[in-house]
């Protein structure tokens, strides 16, 4: 329903603000399935968002609140694109050591968070945030400095091996493989919810952490592991989108993939199979917006106002449920 | 003529499945005091949020004065003068009595209320009712009988004609009761009509003109309370000849199970538990009695392993478990029925299947090489289910279920494991009588198994229904250690708790 006004949003902003609002939303709505090239790059962009979604739904679902995400996810591509560049390429494992090390580098930033919350209760909203603010500058300095291409005209990292990429699946658009890694991954976590006795720990603690102590959860651990694989899923959604696509970390490359993911989750309530389509709806509207302003005269601003009125009304409906839920619970 | 009537009520709870009204009626007439009685999980409860607008009927009409009406939201109701007191308060706790009675009909003008015309309407309906209640203190600092009351005035203010109180004295004590039995009877003298929601049937006789029973969503008897008696309603509530008949049994009891060695425990920088020392044999149901707050959820907590002991040892079947975890301790037999069934011993949105195997998810068959094996855990839900006599399915969420069944969902769990020790507390607190039944029996079961019980209640004669040992805690210490011979009585019970008597010198020297 928020989705059907937000878009209706979406067409009233385009019609006050086009000249010709007609071919302005035909543009934005359209546009990305005209060619394959905008199809495959809002496919392409998706990516790193369905990572970032279930980093925000492993997190949220145990009722730790991961804020950190866009730090967590720079710090591991660093970590990661350092050592692509210093292996070069020594076969096909080479690229399971990258993405394993970018995602325990992100991995422990979150840890840190969960291990403070569970040993001295330190708000791990507030940790997590601000460990991630300080992150990404000091990623930024090494950008800059000492792992900087000088050739670059930009602050980016060199080139790592070209044998290291995804392969491209929809060419000239920049799609790749990187796709069906998030796919398997997204289901790997979900069967890892409904299956694994982890992941009953995990909604346990997270609908009533008291219940979870009580019946002999380890609840201070569960939040731990929880936030770790929250910051290594966020960190390998950074990884894979410099493996697919710019090939080096550029700086600010991944600049509100962090925020975005939360906002994914979000709409898909917590559910790894549901974040697929809800990153695809996002990036769908991210990518309407570079069409539109390609092919007629609306800004990419539109597409961050109708982001917004998503995030609003959604969030503004899950507030609801919530609330519904509590006075069902006080009245019960 | 009828004042209200609601016919043929049908309610059904989508989300799963449970029935909770098929074809109620309910016939009050104007001006009388109208009890509206039912074991838990009856259908009273959603009748009258129906009534309110808070729920939604699948199926039926309601009238009133002869005409339908279609109440969709609690506004609605308001309209046609019905108002609810629930069982949680809903005030502003730091507003004032009067502000909370006006709060959402302010006299005004524009942007501007008037603070003066607030007391003034407040003090009008305050005398009028005759329900004397401190008007210009905040909320919080009134008691729970004066909160009731100042629910009442603010339905009072808005209008409301049909006032229903939800179990009104489950909260109160003695002499708050009599306090509100006798505003009631004020309330109808002034052509107030009430529907009183209760399943203490001293209560009906005493207060209501008459009587409507539900039993599982259905209405099965409906008489003035003067052709009626308490033998008759207890007949249709329960649906079967049924008194409440238990006798414990003596045994000889066994070896030590659970010993308690100078159990301290520290809450900041406060004593809450004081070098507290007992034991629970074979056989045995110790129970321990104490005014509410004297360290007893503390004292639980640390023998149980969710609260660090500062000093002391708890021993299980001869292992000393102090610092072992809940799930060390679980595993060496105990069992925990907390107080909190809602907060603790239950997560409210999850199934029942999942609030069973919250001890053992992790162990075969439930779980092999860390993968669930749902279909196991359902199977083995649904057959505790029946053995516990649940009402209820594998998947319904425990949210749903009725107190006496979330409470039957825990024991299930807890006594399935067949625990050494079960740590029980509060286990019939908001219970009706059937489901209580159910609950002794279970305890008395455990004990002729040989298994060993500690009871915390502060209801003492469930203490002395149950209990073969009274231990007295008072500010965190055991005053007495009473063998329950037949002889023993609340009020001797009574000098233990409130501190006057102490059969432990050492204690009493710690204490002051």
């Amino acid at each position: 329903m928020s989705l059907v006004i937000s878009l209706l949003l979406g067409l009233l902003v385009i019609t006050l603000t086009s000249s010709s609002p007609l071919e302005a939303a035909k543009a934005f709505f359209l546009g990305s399935f005209s060619n394959s090239y905008f199809f495959g790059n809002m496919l392409a962009s998706a990516v790193p968002l369905i990572l970032t979604g279930l980093a925000a739904a492993v997190s949220f679902s145990s009722s730790a609140f991961n804020l950190g995400l866009e730090g967590q996810l720079y710090f591991g591509t660093l970590i990661g694109t350092y050592i692509a560049y210093k292996l070069g390429n020594f076969g096909s494992w080479t690229i399971v050591v990258i993405l394993g090390a970018a995602f325990i580098s992100g991995g422990s930033v979150a840890a840190v968070s969960g291990y403070l919350k569970s040993k001295w209760n330190v708000n791990e909203l507030i940790s997590s945030l601000l460990i991630s603010y300080s992150l990404v500058y000091i990623v930024n300095f090494f950008l800059a400095g000492p792992f900087t291409d000088p050739l670059a005209g930009l602050a980016a990292s060199p080139y790592v091996s070209e044998k290291l990429m995804f392969s491209k699946l929809m060419l000239p658009s920049s799609l790749h493989s990187g796709l069906l890694l998030a796919i398997a991954v997204s289901v790997v976590i979900y069967l890892i919810f409904s299956r694994h006795t982890w992941g009953y720990e995990l909604r346990i603690t997270g609908r009533s952490q008291f219940f979870a102590s009580y019946g002999g959860i380890d609840v201070r651990k569960t939040w731990i592991t929880a936030m770790f694989l929250s910051g290594g899923l966020a960190a390998l959604g950074g990884m894979i989108d410099v493996l697919g696509i710019h090939g080096r970390m550029i700086k600010g490359f991944s600049y509100g993939y962090g925020w975005n993911g939360i906002a994914v989750a979000l709409i898909a309530r917590n559910n790894p199979l549901l974040v697929i389509p809800s990153a695809l709806f996002f990036s769908y509207l991210e990518s309407g917006a570079q069409v539109g302003a390609l092919m007629s005269d609306i800004t990419p601003e539109v597409a961050r106002v109708i982001q917004a009125s998503v995030f609003y009304l959604v969030t503004a409906e899950g507030l609801a449920f919530f609330l519904k839920k509590r006075r069902r619970a006080k009245t019960a | 003529m009828e004042y209200l009537q609601m016919l043929d009520i049908h309610k059904v709870y989508e989300s799963n499945n449970v029935v909770a009204l098929k074809g109620a009626k309910l016939e009050v007439k104007r001006g009388t005091v109208h009890a509206l009685v039912g074991e838990n999980g009856a259908g009273k409860s959603t009748l009258m949020k129906i009534l309110c607008g808070l729920e939604a009927m699948n199926k039926g009409k309601i009238f009133i004065n002869g005409h339908v009406v279609r109440i969709r939201n609690p506004q609605d109701a308001f309209r046609f003068g019905i108002g609810m007191v629930h069982q949680h308060f809903s005030l502003a706790e730091d507003f004032t009595a009067a502000q909370n009675i006006v709060l959402g009909n302010e006299p005004h003008k524009g942007p501007f209320v008037f603070k003066k015309r607030i007391l003034e309407i407040a003090e009008n309906l305050y005398l009028d009712s005759g329900l004397r209640v401190p008007l210009d203190v905040p909320v919080k600092a009134l008691s729970i009988g004066e909160k009731q009351k100042v629910e009442i005035l603010r339905i009072l203010y808005r209008g409301g004609d049909i006032l229903i109180l939800d179990e009104p004295t489950s909260v109160l004590t003695e002499q708050e009761i009599a306090e509100l039995f006798e505003n009631i009877r004020t309330l109808k003298k002034k052509g107030k009509t009430i529907i009183f929601i209760t399943h203490k049937l001293n209560e009906v006789m005493s207060i209501s003109d008459e009587v409507t029973v539900l039993r599982q969503g259905e209405t099965v008897f409906e008489n003035k309370v003067q052709n009626t008696t308490k033998e008759e309603l207890a007949y249709h509530m329960v649906g079967e000849r049924f008194s409440f008949h238990f006798q414990r049994k003596k045994l000889q009891r066994g070896k030590i199970l659970l010993e308690v060695q100078n159990l301290s425990v520290m809450d900041t920088t406060i004593y809450k538990v004081k070098d507290v020392s007992f034991q629970v044999h074979e056989g045995e149901v110790v129970g321990l009695a104490g005014v509410a707050g004297n360290g007893q959820l503390q004292l639980v907590e640390a023998v149980v392993g969710l609260r660090k002991a500062s000093s002391g040892k708890v021993f299980l079947c001869g292992k000393d478990i102090t610092t072992l975890t809940p799930k060390q301790r679980r595993e060496t037999g105990l069992g925990y029925i907390p107080e909190d069934r809602l907060g603790v011993g239950s997560s409210l949105d999850s199934t029942i299947a999942e609030n069973i195997v919250v001890d053992r998810y992790h162990v075969s068959p439930f779980s092999k090489w860390g993968l669930l094996s749902k279909r196991t855990i359902e199977s083995h839900a649904a057959e505790l289910i029946s053995r516990f006599n649940v009402k209820g399915k594998v998947r319904s969420l425990v949210r749903f279920l009725s107190g006496g069944n979330i409470q039957k969902v825990i024991l299930a769990r807890e006594l399935s494991a067949d625990p050494s020790v079960v740590v029980v507390c509060e286990p019939t607190w908001g219970l009706d009588i059937r489901s209580s039944l159910a609950v002794y029996n279970f305890i008395e079961d455990l004990k002729e198994r040989k298994k060993g019980v500690f009871l915390v209640s502060s209801n003492l004669d469930e203490l002395l229904h149950l209990a073969d040992r009274i231990l007295v805690i008072f500010r965190g210490s055991i005053y007495a250690n009473l063998s329950n011979d037949g002889s023993l009585t609340k009020a001797h019970i009574c000098e233990y708790m409130t501190g006057t008597r102490c059969d432990f010198r050492e204690v009493k020297s710690n204490v002051v």
